[in-house]
């Protein structure tokens, strides 16, 4: 793998492969944010790592057990971010715990890590690691925004029927068409 | 009862759901089969999980909740996907990876937690078919727009008159946004409405 390809990599997960805001999968976890930035940056490295150990495993996975069965994918890779998610758990809850009050493994087990497994299975096995590494450093980036403009908006200037969610849909239609022109 | 009456969508506005499911409706409203496809992957997942669940929630250990929970909740989509992909591979190919995706959505995880864990079975398949349909009219109602007027088609087939003046932006990502913001504040509008109405009669 060159210079190139890693940087296109890295970049592309931060911007034209952002899975939340293009690809439409963990979109529900970004737009519900409304924790701290530091919060969600935490919340995020967490997820990133789910999706980087995730893909370690699921990749190998496909490529030397399930080819023949596909109809297994979808349960053995849910098996196996349950096991990861849990394993993190089980190191990181008192740091989670002391930082923020959230339940990581509702949060972490979202459709952005499943999604990202099955596309990464059609990679090479380092390009795919290392797309799951861009994916998740842009969704933690894409949930620290989210934080920031939840604090923003101000509620009182909207109509009051796009109130909530709708104005957060409209925001994040606009950070969509942004990240399109990449 | 009580506690399923208060988690009954048709009880309060669709807000509490819909964030959590907004990803699998913006992905599937481009296309009316789709939307149609997923709205019925929606309504056999959640209504299936929910009975099984509810059928089994004394056996359950309230520690072992989550994994067992999206085990139940991935073995029916799974077998929901290789139904559609004999029946309506186009469908499957229209939504991709997004049925999948849906055996780790919050919307049925929701529904088996709030409702399936603590109550009856027949309470619980009236919430879940409640949640079930809601996601597949609102569902329906973007793809309907989208389609439309995004691609000057319905149903696959194009709309001749309408080619010169389709917005092609409804079609793409943002229109996914823009006509998910737009359905849901008509829905909490004619919510309000309502409610207004019903509280001015008693």
């Amino acid at each position: 793998m060159t210079a190139d390809v890693i940087f296109g990599i890295l970049l592309a997960g931060l911007l034209s492969n952002n899975y939340a805001l293009l690809h439409f999968l963990g979109t529900g976890a970004v737009i519900e944010n409304e924790r701290s930035t530091k919060k969600s940056l935490l919340v995020g490295l967490g997820s990133t790592i789910v999706m980087v150990l995730s893909t370690l495993i699921t990749w190998p996975l496909q490529t030397y057990l399930l080819k023949d069965v596909p109809y297994l994918r979808t349960m053995a890779f849910v098996i196996v971010m349950l096991l990861v998610v849990e394993l993190i758990h089980l190191f990181a809850k008192k740091k989670l715990e002391a930082y923020c009050k959230v339940d990581f493994m509702k949060f972490a087990i979202n459709g952005a890590v499943l999604g990202l497994c099955i596309h990464n299975t059609e990679l090479a096995y380092g390009e795919a690691v290392l797309t799951a590494a861009a994916v998740g450093i842009g969704f933690t980036l894409t949930l620290a925004i989210f934080s920031k403009l939840h604090s923003r908006i101000d509620e009182e200037s909207v109509p009051k029927a796009f109130r909530g969610l709708p104005v957060c849909l409209l925001c994040a239609g606009m950070m969509a068409l942004a990240l399109l022109a990449f | 009862m009580k506690n399923a009456t208060k988690s009954s969508i048709s009880h309060k506005e669709a807000a509490y759901l819909l964030p959590l499911g907004a990803g699998f409706v913006m992905a599937s409203s481009a296309d009316l089969r789709a939307a149609l496809g997923m709205g019925a992957a929606v309504i056999l997942a959640t209504f299936l999980s929910a009975v099984v669940i509810s059928a089994l929630r004394k056996i359950i250990p309230s520690r072992a909740h989550l994994p067992i929970y999206i085990l139940i909740i991935t073995g029916f989509v799974s077998l929901i996907d290789m139904m559609m992909q004999a029946y309506f591979p186009n469908v499957v190919n229209m939504l991709g990876v997004h049925l999948a995706a849906l055996a780790v959505s919050a919307v049925p995880y929701r529904n088996a937690e709030d409702v399936a864990g603590e109550n009856v079975e027949t309470t619980t398949i009236k919430t879940a078919l409640e949640t079930g349909f809601l996601f597949t009219l609102i569902m329906v109602l973007c793809a309907l727009i989208r389609e439309v007027l995004g691609n000057a088609s319905i149903w696959g087939v194009s709309i001749e008159f309408l080619k010169d003046y389709r917005v092609s932006a409804l079609s793409g990502v943002f229109g996914g946004y823009l006509v998910l913001a737009i359905v849901f504040a008509v829905i909490r509008t004619i919510h309000d409405k309502t409610t207004t109405k019903k509280e001015g009669t008693d």
